[in-house]
């Protein structure tokens, strides 16, 4: 059996939105994107601590663009998902389907 | 308010981000805030976010910065015995009775006055040990003057908004024997975020605009 840690509920969220964004995620549009999927606000620094969680695990990868008088003189921070998240989100999904087809109560299976 | 100025997030949540984001290293999420603000974003929304980014990053920040924290805290420390030994409570003599009766000059004034004297006396006290400390810490360092004078405005901006806030609550926090807490805990974070503004404010300065 492997000893590592999952993703968590937020980190999977995270992930499938780098992954529905593509090319060209930064905070603003991650951020807006999860809200209106999970219809909840959420903190851009939780979404930042979590990105950069998954960057240590190597699920993630970021770059920085060119500064912007817009945001103050600040960079943007490009977040995209590497090969071993792409299997992590797999594995995940994997394991979320196993434990759906589980409940009955649920229907045995996803949506 | 002017269309331009109701543009521009609140400019003292920007401010207090901009301490941290140095030592988060973290300024595109600073520039992420200013971005989405503008996109019709609420003032209250930003000071959430602005609260939400320090307080997330909080643990991990002081983790990596631990030398800093337990300098801060043991500077500090001393705060309170001195402060107690000058202004002790009720029924007690003072050690130095001619800063007590400076310090009870505030009390012939009328209120709110009064509360603004023991604030502004708090805070100079304060002000006092901290920039011996950071003075101390820094000595063997090369500053640009401005980065000195920066590091110096945000620890008496954080003590008096310290000392204003811990004043406000204690009308409905008793603090009892933690009364120590009301006169170090402004001290113990303007340190350290002095020291932090000192060491790496001048290391990733925003492009000013």
């Amino acid at each position: 059996m492997k000893n590592r840690s999952h993703l968590s509920d937020f980190e999977l969220i995270s992930m499938l939105v780098l992954l529905r964004l593509g090319d060209g995620a930064y905070g603003v549009p991650i951020a807006r994107e999860i809200e209106e999927q999970t219809k909840r606000e959420v903190k851009l620094g939780s979404v930042y601590a979590t990105l950069e969680r998954l960057e240590e695990k190597g699920f993630v990868v970021s770059e920085l663009g060119e500064p912007t008088p817009e945001r103050g003189g600040r960079a943007k921070r490009y977040f995209r998902v590497t090969k071993q998240g792409m299997r992590e989100v797999r594995e995940t999904r994997q394991i979320l389907i196993r434990l759906w087809q589980g409940v009955p109560e649920l229907g045995g299976g996803l949506l | 308010m002017t269309r331009a100025n109701s543009l521009q997030p609140p400019r003292l949540a920007t401010w207090l981000l901009d301490q941290f984001s140095p030592v988060l290293q973290n300024a595109p999420l600073a520039g992420d805030l200013m971005e989405a603000f503008k996109q019709r974003r609420s003032s209250s929304w930003y000071w959430r976010q602005v609260f939400g980014a320090i307080l997330i990053a909080l643990p991990s920040l002081l983790r990596k910065q631990w030398g800093c924290l337990a300098y801060a805290v043991g500077c500090s420390g001393l705060i309170s015995p001195a402060w107690f030994f000058m202004i002790p409570g009720a029924g007690h003599g003072s050690a130095l009775p001619q800063v007590f009766a400076l310090y009870a000059k505030g009390f012939a004034v009328q209120w709110p006055w009064s509360l603004v004297y023991q604030i502004a006396f708090l805070t100079a006290f304060q002000f006092v040990i901290v920039a011996v400390a950071l003075g101390s810490y820094l000595a063997s360092r090369m500053l640009n003057p401005q980065t000195l004078l920066r590091a110096f405005m945000v620890v008496v901006v954080v003590l008096a908004s310290g000392n204003v806030a811990i004043a406000f609550l204690s009308v409905v926090i008793r603090l009892g024997p933690l009364e120590w807490v009301r006169v170090s805990t402004p001290a113990t974070v303007a340190l350290l975020l002095g020291m932090w503004n000192a060491n790496l404010g001048s290391t990733s300065q925003p492009v000013s605009t």
